[in-house]
């Protein structure tokens, strides 16, 4: 299939990206500018590299810190899915999954006392952290719907109107230069060579997530920090929101939330979704647009 | 009884479902032929359905209506109280907020002009590496 686009691929914060553009290819300069994007955001905000801010409450005791703009934003969007959520997700979770074995050595097994993780408890005032004493915060899939926008943004700064940021399966798209949507298969939980359908994007972001990766023993990497256990009642997940971080948020609150709260869910984030759930059924809701099969 | 209510509705669902499947199939066979095929397709189509099931006291009925826009996607569901004029409780109107599906999914390689796959996010090759290596030692 002949393609006017153009793709440039690299590898960032654990996993494979693309940005497509359709028309023109992106330029030297605009790519750098991502690279260099996305390399800092691992930097200064993965669990996984020790200097990061996510770690730099490791060790600390109760009271208040003055922490960077840029965590202050994602704190204040996973707030939002805190509370929305009732309390199950929660960025403060690190900790468990360190615990558990998903740590920066990746030991994949889990500690004798896993299970007498105590969920730390923080507030955010403005730029102002306050903390009952040590945490790892894990911002996870939600920080990496934030990084596909802000790539977004960049490319779109070198003057790109038409094109697509795929980071590691989760992606923004504007619209293509004929003025069509950007067509986009989202695979079958457990399933990698089949679709469970499509969806259009257009000036919109998608966020596809599941328990069957990441999955180690009887953990997996989606947990609910008051019961202890990976979260078993999803499957897998699929959501299409204005911007790829809202998109990730709402991943994140169907696995977190009771399905009572979906539709609150949906409304907060002007989001449409789709919940493969473990009995094998899927459910969707009244508005999403894409097809099934 | 909380389940067994459940499970009415839900193949009460599945078969307003089955209807919407049947409709859009229909349509998008049908739209293609004729010029009196797209002025339907511009309207707003109502579909309903009525579940009965046994409770202790006698029979419940409660109806599904879904409507459909013009290309045939769900834009709206309404699960309300048959027996009561279609009276909307706070149990019905929950159940009215996801729809139920039983899907089977395609193979990737059937699928025609598809630029991107969605997916979870790959795992590392530290991840995997590290999982290959706790499996080396069981």
């Amino acid at each position: 299939m002949e393609r006017a686009d153009t793709e440039f691929s690299f590898f960032g914060i654990g996993t494979a990206w693309s940005v497509v553009t359709d028309g023109s290819v992106l330029r030297k300069d605009a790519r750098s500018a991502v690279l260099a994007f996305v390399d800092g955001f691992d930097k200064r905000l993965s669990r996984f590299i020790a200097s990061s801010e996510a770690n730099a409450f490791r060790n600390a005791d109760a009271g208040d810190y003055s922490i960077s703009k840029e965590f202050a934003v994602l704190l204040a969007k996973a707030d939002d899915l805190r509370k929305l959520t009732d309390g199950v997700y929660d960025p403060a979770v690190g900790g468990l999954l360190e615990r558990a074995g998903y740590d920066a050595t990746y030991r994949m097994e889990p500690l004798p006392n896993t299970e007498e993780f105590v969920l730390p408890t923080w507030t955010l005032t403005a730029q102002t952290l306050t903390l009952d004493g040590p945490a790892v915060f894990d911002i996870g899939g939600m920080g990496k719907g934030y990084c596909i926008d802000r790539v977004a943004d960049i490319v779109r700064s070198f003057g790109y109107e038409h094109f697509l940021v795929d980071g590691g399966g989760d992606m923004f798209a504007t619209k293509k230069a004929s003025g069509a949507p950007w067509r986009v298969a989202i695979e079958y939980p457990g399933k990698p060579d089949m679709a469970a359908g499509l969806v259009e994007l257009k000036d919109q972001g998608l966020a596809v997530s599941d328990g069957f990766r990441r999955r180690w023993g009887k953990w997996h990497h989606l947990v609910d920090p008051q019961l202890k256990k990976p979260i078993e009642r999803v499957a897998g997940a699929a959501a299409v929101a204005p911007s790829a971080w809202d998109a990730d948020c709402v991943t994140s609150a169907l696995f977190f939330a009771a399905s009572e709260r979906y539709p609150a869910v949906s409304e907060y984030y002007k989001a449409s979704y789709l919940v493969f759930q473990s009995d094998g059924m899927t459910s969707v809701s009244p508005n999403w647009k894409g097809e099934l099969y | 009884m909380r389940t067994k209510k459940g499970i009415a509705i839900l193949i009460a669902i599945l078969a307003v479902v089955g209807g919407v499947v049947y409709y859009r199939y229909f349509f998008k066979t049908s739209s293609t032929s004729a010029g009196e095929s797209a002025v339907q397709a511009n309207k707003e189509l109502t579909v309903s359905a009525v579940a009965t099931y046994k409770v202790p006291k006698g029979e419940d009925k409660v109806r599904f209506t879904l409507t459909l826009d013009g290309q045939g996607a769900v834009v709206d569901v309404k699960t309300t109280d048959a027996l009561k004029n279609d009276a909307v409780s706070e149990n019905l109107a929950k159940f009215s907020a996801n729809l139920l599906l039983a899907i089977k999914g395609k193979k990737l390689i059937d699928l025609q002009a598809v630029d991107k796959v969605g997916t979870s996010s790959l795992t590392t090759a530290a991840f995997n590496g590290a999982l290959a290596e706790l499996k080396a030692q069981l």
